[in-house]
């Protein structure tokens, strides 16, 4: 890896994933310092090798995603603007209703709640278990007629509980609705196969498990799904014509993207597909089970969500009894070294979900770089600041 | 008969598609900046020292058929069908 610190063990890689893998940080460094050029604008050689990047990229991305037309791999900044292109594009100016869950991140519940504001769409809510649970049959119950779209969470950044998204697209391929599926916290360390999927809109961000920079990330639009996108400029292509083109990616991809971005993105998808997305979900699996089992019996410790690992990524959140998540978390950097996150993590119909809101919880977030020595060491501390081993006034 | 062509693509993305494959095949190409006497459609095109129908049928194979091409003149000398 480039860079990474000893004097810390970073464990909120759901957040971003940090330290980055030494070749996203030297692929970067090489376009800019060699190719930084606007892509699909001029047409002297940086410019033809920065256009070879976001091909290359988009063509990795599609691999690991399984679907086939890589020019209908959109890009942007990260999967909010992703979501929010997606949810605008679908909804906008319908009439009818959407279907979500418990468990969503703010990144789809905020669009869907100003879209329903605005646009006479209702929003249901299939509900969780408390473990993180959820049946699709559940979410089957909520479609109807009127349904314009489904949005679902593949894994949460709250309780690190997957939902059975392939299980979740059978049900509304065959009704040809829209699902739109929130990979933020799975793509890169799950494997994933959209083939033969019409209907079904993967999004995702770059910055955390596939490795790239912040700034980056998309979402691949099948071709039976048609929207408008929500912003349009210029594309370097059709350039006498002032209306948006109709064609791929350049409808959805206006102004000067984010190449420096794309091109560690594209460095750590490839260093994910060399490593095997099999074998970094399995050692960071080992990590968060692990570290669960260490502080699972405490009695001062509750940990969220199931343990059934096939079906988790290697996200736990835990909270120490009568401790301010907040406390506990500085307890950990300033005496151990250990960064967490405590809080609503930007999910708080996740966490009135687990019975942890307002007050949130203390997220652990395990990455390909941390070792199982890591996750022994943010056991014990964290027992050591549950049996108040280490004190807030000091 | 030119012994070179000019192929017109919608858009950036194709002509980095349509380039990978000629590499492949083989085919001495360039991607250069677009003769503006032929199309504004796209800043990039590629210039081929190859046989149209060749290309046409790689570029077919490969899922990335150009909008036009042109010759030595800048004359349209094919266009593809279906496409605006």
């Amino acid at each position: 890896m480039e860079g990474g610190r000893e004097d810390i063990i970073y464990l909120d890689n759901a957040a971003t994933s940090f330290p980055k893998p030494k070749e996203v940080v030297e692929k970067a460094f090489e376009f800019i310092t060699r190719s930084g050029a606007n892509p699909g604008r001029a047409g002297h050689r940086l410019s033809v090798e920065a256009s070879r990047i976001l091909f290359e990229c988009r063509k990795a991305l599609s691999e690991m995603l399984d679907v086939e037309r890589e020019e209908r791999l959109i890009f942007t900044k990260n999967a909010t603007e992703g979501l929010n292109v997606v949810a605008y594009g679908l909804l906008k100016d319908k009439k009818g209703n959407v279907v979500t869950t418990s468990l969503e991140h703010n990144s789809v519940m905020r669009p869907l709640r100003l879209i329903s504001q605005n646009n006479p769409i209702e929003i249901r809510v299939a509900k969780a278990q408390r473990s993180g649970r959820l049946e699709p049959e559940k979410i089957e119950a909520l479609i109807d007629e009127e349904t314009v779209a489904v949005f679902v969470n593949h894994a949460s950044n709250v309780t690190g509980t997957t939902l059975s998204i392939f299980e979740i697209a059978q049900i509304t391929e065959k009704r040809g609705i829209p699902l739109v599926v929130d990979l933020t916290q799975s793509m890169g360390c799950m494997p994933l196969s959209f083939k033969g999927l019409s209907f079904t809109i993967p999004v995702f961000t770059g910055h955390k498990s596939l490795l790239g920079f912040p700034g980056t990330g998309g979402f691949y639009l099948p071709e039976a799904v048609e929207i408008e996108p929500l912003i349009v400029g210029g594309t370097g292509s059709n350039s006498e014509n002032q209306w948006q083109p109709d064609f791929m990616p350049d409808k959805f991809e206006s102004g000067t993207p984010n190449t420096v971005g794309i091109a560690s993105l594209l460095a750590g998808v490839n260093w994910i597909k060399k490593k095997g997305v099999e074998s970094i979900r399995k050692h960071e699996i080992e990590l968060a089970k692990c570290f669960t089992e260490l502080v699972d019996k405490h009695p001062q410790i509750e940990v969220y969500g199931h343990r059934d690992w096939p079906e988790k990524v290697a996200v736990v959140s835990v909270n120490v009894k009568d401790k301010d998540p907040a406390v506990v978390s500085l307890l950990l950097d300033r005496e151990f070294g250990i960064l967490t996150r405590a809080g609503l993590h930007c999910a708080p119909i996740a966490h009135e979900t687990i019975g942890t809101f307002p007050t949130g919880a203390v997220r652990f977030a395990f990455g390909v770089f941390n070792s199982l020595k890591d996750a022994e060491y943010a056991a014990k501390a964290l027992i050591k600041v549950a049996e108040g081993g280490v004190s807030y006034d000091s | 008969m030119s012994d070179w062509f000019i192929l017109i693509f919608r858009n950036t993305h194709e002509v980095i598609k349509a380039d990978a494959f000629l590499e492949r095949e083989n085919i001495k190409r360039e991607v250069i900046p677009t003769p503006k006497f032929i199309s504004s459609e796209c800043g990039l095109c590629i210039k081929v020292w190859k046989d149209i129908s060749d290309v046409v049928k790689i570029l077919k194979e490969g899922g990335v058929v150009p909008l036009k091409i042109a010759d030595s003149s800048f004359k349209e000398i094919w266009k593809a069908e279906g496409k605006t």
